[in-house]
């Protein structure tokens, strides 16, 4: 028998089917090959991404404004209510574009430096995103207003046209060409202040005071009622010799890594400022594709141009590493094989068809994004760091998202569910 | 550096905890669907938890400030995880455990996961302006979180969030769930 046989018969006993067909066929190392391909792919994507030079105002846009910290989050003077004009355009966070000051100002002071309420100011800086259609775009707003001499707006498009041919190069975001940034008095807030911590209703503490002394006292003597009866029978072990049992197996419980994920959801504040997110990091990739590959059709496009902007920052930088976490977790475990996934549930209800996991997984995946992009966020982004703040959307998302998946999962699993 | 550092070094705990808790199973994701296997609750609750109390802490002892809290905008968020759920019930996936699954060597997340969420977030890029605005606007009550909005002191609310789910956590390690009728 010559050695190379011998070797693949070895193989063969060895991993007992698993890698055998790596010596059919002549084709050696196949799914590796094939496995070093797809992710040399999806390294040459993110490389796009530190090749594409990242023009200064993409990155100032990217970053949330220190404006929403204290007049949206800490409701001081909020303006998202306050009429379609500001809730048109809160969407992309550009509250200094139109009023001007400093976005990014650490405290007050610096902040508004050089903001102003002045239309006649603003207009110029309308015109680097809505160079075309200024007019017919403001005439809503000068109806709601009693607007009714538009002619600044005309001053203003003729003067950013003669200042620069193309408001993309040198628009937003550059310095204010109608003289925005010069110092204005500070303007006196006259609505009332309700910055977070102080708004303390008496009444509303005390209710919620209430439900939790009551949800404490019912619910704990719910457990030690139903601890007691368990005991009884001899059938459960004590609390502490099922936490240790748990702790010492080797697939981590789901209490243990979900500490894990508390954690890094708080470290990731604390160091950076930031929420873990992942479906944002998926829409900058994309983003930086059409950038990339396609430059002119983002020309008109404002979710690629300014919502979602290309930036080799934070949310593209935590899938690299989710990609490393994932990779070092399987071999951790000794799990880690380069293989087409076959989950013991879906083989008992697709099959084993590769095309099919292909095809579903695929077309679930436009459906998982579109759907995020809607919400603001996916599990990772909206449902946990959403939820650990606090936010309603975080639960209004989880709400959907339980009602959709249970239906589907009936219509999937029909009797077997 | 520590810009590029702290969020590679973040995600990678985040992927490794999210293998670890076993999020890149097909089988955990669905039974939570089928309240067959509650696994995914466990995990995600027990993060909301102990990052909420970390936070909430940290916020109210004036250590932090919090990040921009994502908006709230009532039928955007609800209808968004109505879109969100039927993908996450059909592929057992969703984006985060695409990109951990992906490094486990799971050729389908790789491919159909990874290539279909980039076809989605262009399909949204390009449909955006008559999509997204219309639905942002309605009930948009802006970067507001659940103290602020009903005006509790923010630790009541965190204790409440805390105690409930800790009796959810009880009750489901005491027989919460339903018989899987596949492993009949």
């Amino acid at each position: 028998m010559p050695f190379s046989a011998q070797k693949c018969k070895k193989a063969q006993s060895e991993y007992n089917g698993e890698i055998h067909y790596l010596y059919k066929g002549g084709l050696a190392l196949k799914p590796q090959s094939f496995f070093l391909s797809i992710s040399m792919t999806f390294f040459v994507l993110i490389g796009f991404l530190v090749f594409t030079p990242t023009r200064e105002v993409f990155a100032q846009c990217k970053t949330p404004s220190t404006c929403k910290t204290c007049h949206e989050v800490q409701s001081q003077y909020p303006v998202n209510t306050r009429g379609d004009w500001h809730t048109d355009h809160i969407i992309i966070d550009s509250c200094a574009e139109c009023h001007g000051g400093s976005r990014m100002a650490p405290d007050m002071a610096t902040a508004h430096v050089g903001t102003t309420k002045d239309l006649k100011l603003m207009a110029g800086n309308c015109v680097a995103c809505h160079c075309d259609d200024l007019e017919d775009r403001f005439a809503p707003y000068a109806v709601q207003k009693n607007i009714t001499d538009l002619s600044f707006l005309k001053d203003a498009e003729n003067m950013a046209v003669s200042a620069s041919s193309s408001p993309f190069n040198n628009g937003f975001l550059a310095p204010a060409p109608f003289g925005v940034t010069a110092p204005l008095e500070p303007e006196v807030e006259t609505e009332p202040s309700t910055p977070l911590n102080t708004n303390n209703n008496s009444s509303a503490n005390l209710a919620a005071g209430l439900l939790l002394a009551a949800v404490t006292v019912t619910g704990g003597g719910l457990v030690i009622k139903n601890e007691r009866k368990l005991q009884n029978k001899q059938t459960n072990s004590s609390f502490l010799n099922w936490l240790w049992i748990r702790f010492r197996e080797e697939n981590w419980s789901p209490y243990i890594a979900g500490v894990g994920l508390g954690i890094v959801g708080i470290l990731a504040v604390v160091v950076a400022n930031h929420l873990m997110t992942a479906s944002g990091g998926i829409a900058v990739t994309a983003s930086a594709l059409v950038h990339r590959l396609a430059p002119q059709t983002i020309e008109k496009n404002i979710y690629f141009r300014f919502v979602m902007p290309p930036a080799f920052d934070w949310e593209v930088l935590i899938l690299i590493g989710m990609f490393v976490g994932g990779f070092l977790a399987s071999l951790s475990s000794g799990t880690f094989k380069i293989r087409w996934n076959q989950d013991p549930v879906w083989v008992k209800i697709f099959g084993t068809s590769r095309l099919k996991r292909f095809l579903i997984g695929f077309i679930s995946a436009v459906i998982i994004q579109y759907g995020a992009s809607i919400a603001g966020g996916c599990t990772s982004g909206l449902a946990i760091s959403g939820g650990m703040l606090l936010a309603p959307s975080a639960f209004l998302f989880m709400a959907g998202m339980f009602i959709s998946g249970i239906i589907t999962a009936i219509i999937v699993f029909r009797r077997r569910y | 550096m520590s810009t590029y550092l702290s969020p590679i070094l973040l995600g990678i705990v985040f992927g490794f905890v999210l293998v670890k808790g076993g999020l890149t199973k097909y089988g955990n994701i669905v039974g939570v669907f089928r309240f067959t296997n509650l696994t995914v609750i466990k995990f995600m609750m027990t993060a909301l938890v102990v990052s909420m109390i970390g936070l909430y802490t940290l916020q109210t002892s004036g250590s932090i400030q919090f990040p921009n809290i994502p908006g709230t905008y009532i039928l955007g968020n609800l209808f968004g995880g109505l879109i969100f759920g039927v993908g996450m019930a059909l592929a057992g996936y969703c984006p985060g455990t695409v990109v951990a699954g992906a490094g486990e060597g799971k050729l389908d997340y790789l491919l159909s996961g990874l290539g279909g969420l980039l076809t989605g977030a262009l399909l949204f890029g390009f449909t955006y302006k008559s999509v997204f605005p219309p639905i942002a606007k309605v009930a948009n009550l802006g970067n507001v979180t659940l103290p602020t909005l009903l005006g509790v002191h923010p630790l009541l609310v965190v204790a409440l969030f805390v105690v409930l789910t800790l009796l959810l956590f009880y009750f489901l390690e005491n027989g919460g769930k339903r018989k899987d009728k596949l492993s009949e």
